[in-house]
Formats: C-alpha cells, sequence, structure tokens
C-alpha cells in the first residue's frame, strides 16, 4: 500500500529490524525547500537500522529510510496538504527524485 | 626516510586540511607592503636572484596580466628557480603516499574546484593561495613531522602564497595578485551563482560557474542575462548548454519548444524534446493532487530519464519504484 503527499511517498512493508526512536511529537519526514513546511507523520517513530540521519533525510532527501507507526494509527500533516490517516505497521519512506544527466535530484515542495 | 605515519602524525590529518582549506578559500586583503617586500625579497633571495626593483599589485588575474604586458621590461619569469629543489627534498624523506591525504583533501576543496576553474585564465603566475593543497603538503611536514630542514628554505614562499591570489616572479618586477573578494557555493560545494559571478575579484573581473561547470565570458548571459529557447539552442557546448536549460528550468524549455507528447493518461503527460546532439529531455507532466486557494489544479513538471515509455512508468520512476507496484491508495 502507497500513501502519497506532495513530494512524499510512504510505502506498507513487513515488520522491520531496528531500534525504535522514540519520538513524542512524530517524525518529521520532509521540509520544503523555501516555505519551511514540514511533511509530519503524527503517531511514529523513526526506526534506527544502521546510520540513518533522519533530520538530514528530511531536509535533503537521500536513501530511504523506516518508520513505525503505532497501533492507533498515525497521521501525516501538511500545512498545504490534505491529512492523511495511515494505518499501525513499518513504512518506507521515499523522497521524490528528479533526473538530470548529471546526477539524481530530490524534489522539495 | 618516514615509511610510516604515527597515530598521532595521522590524527593531525583533519587539521590541517581544514587549516588550509580556509586559507585557500578566504577573501582577506593583502597584508601590508613591509610584510609583502620581506617574503618576496626573502623568496628571490633564498633561489640565488637579485631582489626585483619593483613590487606591483594586481586585484585579479586579468590585472596581473595586463601589468606583464604594459610592463617594458619586466625581466625573464623567475617561476622556476622559485621552490626548486624544494620538493625533492621533501619527498626523498616521505615514502610514497605518506601525507597525500592532508593534500588530497584540501585539492578537493580548492585546487579543483576554484583554482582549476580560475587558473586558465592565469598566465606565468605561480603558487598562490589556490595551491593551498600543494602549500598543506609542506606545512603539515614541516610542523608535524619536523622536516624543518627539508622545508624551511620553503617557508617564506608558503607564507607569501598563503596571503595573496597568485603572483609572476620576474626579473625586474614581483606581480602580485590580491585575492578573490567573493566565492559563491552550492549545497554541494561545488562553486555556483544562480546570479552573478561565483568567483569575483576587487575589479570586476571574475569567473561564472553553474552546478562546478564554467560558463564562458561570452556566455555569462546565461547567468545574468535573458535566456530563451533560440539562445538555448545556439549554444554549441553540451555541456554548458545543460547549464543554460537548468536555469530557464527544463519545463520551460521543453513546453516553449517543438516537443512531442509520447504518452498521455490520467496520470498526466510524458513529453520529449529531441535534442541533436545530446540525450533527449523526458518530462512528465502531473497535476497537483491539492488544490490551489481558488480551487483549480496547478500543473508541475519533473525531468525523468529519457528511457521512459508512459507518464506512469514516469511518475513511478521518481519514486524509484516499478510502475506496476504504483498504485498510491491515497494522495494529497
Amino acid at each position: 500500500m502507497l500513501y502519497r503527499q506532495g513530494d512524499l511517498l510512504l510505502m506498507k512493508v513487513d515488520a522491520q529490524s531496528g531500534d525504535l526512536v522514540e519520538s513524542k511529537n512524530g517524525c518529521i519526514i520532509g521540509y520544503g525547500e523555501v516555505t519551511g513546511h514540514k511533511h509530519l507523520l503524527k503517531g511514529a517513530n523513526w526506526l534506527q537500522q544502521a546510520c540513518e540521519d533522519f533530520e538530514d533525510f528530511a531536509k535533503n532527501g537521500g536513501d530511504s529510510v523506516y518508520l513505525r507507526v503505532n497501533d492507533d494509527g498515525g497521521e501525516l500533516v501538511h500545512e498545504e496538504h490534505d491529512t492523511i490517516h495511515i494505518p499501525p505497521g513499518d513504512y518506507k519512506v521515499i523522497r521524490q527524485r528528479e533526473y538530470t544527466p548529471e546526477s539524481i535530484r530530490y524534489v522539495y515542495d | 626516510m618516514i615509511a610510516e605515519l604515527t597515530e598521532e602524525q595521522k590524527s593531525k590529518f583533519g587539521e590541517y586540511a581544514e587549516k588550509w582549506t580556509k586559507i585557500g578559500l578566504n577573501t582577506d586583503e593583502l597584508p601590508s607592503m613591509d610584510i609583502l617586500s620581506k617574503l618576496i625579497n626573502d623568496v628571490y633571495t633564498i633561489a640565488g636572484l637579485t631582489i626585483p626593483n619593483y613590487v606591483v599589485l594586481s586585484d585579479s588575474p586579468l590585472g596581473g596580466v595586463v601589468t606583464k604586458n604594459v610592463w617594458d621590461n619586466v625581466g625573464a619569469n623567475v617561476g622556476d628557480n622559485v621552490g626548486a629543489n624544494v620538493g625533492d627534498n621533501v619527498r626523498a624523506n616521505v615514502g610514497a603516499n605518506v601525507g597525500d591525504n592532508v593534500r588530497a583533501n584540501v585539492r578537493a576543496n580548492v585546487r579543483d574546484n576554484v583554482g582549476a576553474n580560475v587558473r586558465d585564465n592565469v598566465w606565468d603566475m605561480i603558487y598562490g593561495c589556490h595551491d593551498a593543497d600543494f602549500l598543506s603538503f609542506y606545512d603539515y611536514f614541516y610542523h608535524v613531522c619536523n622536516l624543518k630542514k627539508e622545508v624551511n628554505e620553503l617557508i617564506p614562499l608558503v607564507e607569501l602564497s598563503k596571503s595573496i591570489g597568485w603572483w609572476a616572479p620576474y626579473e625586474n618586477v614581483a606581480i602580485i595578485q590580491r585575492k578573490p573578494i567573493e566565492y559563491h557555493f552550492n549545497g554541494n560545494n561545488q562553486l555556483h551563482n544562480p546570479n552573478n559571478m561565483a568567483v569575483k575579484y576587487r575589479d570586476g573581473w571574475g569567473v561564472y560557474m553553474w552546478n562546478g561547470t564554467r560558463i564562458p565570458f561570452n556566455q555569462s548571459w546565461i547567468i545574468d542575462g535573458e535566456v530563451n529557447v533560440e539562445k538555448i539552442d545556439s549554444i554549441e557546448n553540451a555541456e554548458v548548454r545543460r547549464c543554460a536549460i537548468e536555469k530557464y528550468t527544463a519545463s520551460r524549455y521543453v513546453t516553449e519548444s517543438y516537443y512531442q507528447i509520447i504518452d498521455q493518461s490520467d496520470w498526466g503527460k510524458l513529453l520529449k524534446k529531441t535534442m541533436t546532439d545530446d540525450e533527449d529531455i523526458m518530462m512528465v507532466q502531473v497535476k497537483n493532487s491539492t488544490p490551489e486557494h481558488d480551487g483549480t489544479f496547478k500543473d508541475y513538471f519533473l525531468r525523468v530519464p529519457p528511457t521512459m515509455t508512459t507518464a506512469h512508468e514516469a511518475i513511478a520512476w521518481t519514486f524509484d519504484v516499478n510502475a506496476v507496484d504504483y498504485n498510491p491508495l491515497f494522495e494529497s
């Protein structure tokens, strides 16, 4: 199952290993480049599998990261997008990208 | 002979790389003429040369070249004499690859980035702050590995070079060039300024750069002038043309040119602009899922690889997902 909010995609995946990074206020999964608006997933915690830098992912994109939505479910909110209800479970967070002949660049809305 | 560095010596790599990167990229004014003259005199004396009659300051590499060309009798260039043999002395005392870490780090940040892009305009000039990688190498061995005897004769040249741009030593005149007053970089530490020069000197001379690619002076309109499709198509160099397309935005370039609609569906449109001597530009045009304040839905464009065949495949690619798997349950 896929849930998309602007330039971010949440992909439901099988249960992942990793340490839960407790975040009372939820996970900020992306910042806008100019506006400072943010995609915030309430009711979720990051899953630390290696040395992922979640803040850097939110700001700059990069390789996908994982998070776990609590049993009560989560809410993906953003200042300019409709809120999306996210069912419990583990998710892969993917930042939208764009092609250039020189490199792949991540997109910011 | 130093065959291997100690752990303590290795631990200084970062410190020296940082120190020389800062030196290589700072925009400090020149030291006083007294200090400059003393360093120049020391360099000439160590090289066995007669001290020059004049020291001339220039504001940029261009100024240095002009000075050289209008001066009646600068004498022969003595750059080859300056610092000669010191490199051999140090290399002879340092095993292969030892200590190149500092130099490699500084080189990436300063010489390959700034030096390489400005240097094409420098003629007859030798060591300056943009050669920080070279200077860091000797500074490291002088201070950290105690190669004082081997490096000692180079110290005045190191001290002079770190506080100036490049310089040109002639028999009768030493032409000293000031450092730039501005550097601009992108997030990837490449020289880049979308609206003006990325490296700028006091006399207004400088270098235009777009994400690490040098833009020729006669095409500086890409950076600070008016860009349109016709002008972009007139650029012969494919790399520079890509910069111009990026500045103009690929979506605007494609939609204002002749383009083909390769695919059209509920997912959006896939547009193709055929290029004559570069890879084709493929754009996917999609509607924003969230309405604007006036209730309309804004289109947006993303560039995708030229191998895409459908809008669905293209939009799935932007999320690194196969088209067959890309079908979001909810979008906003």
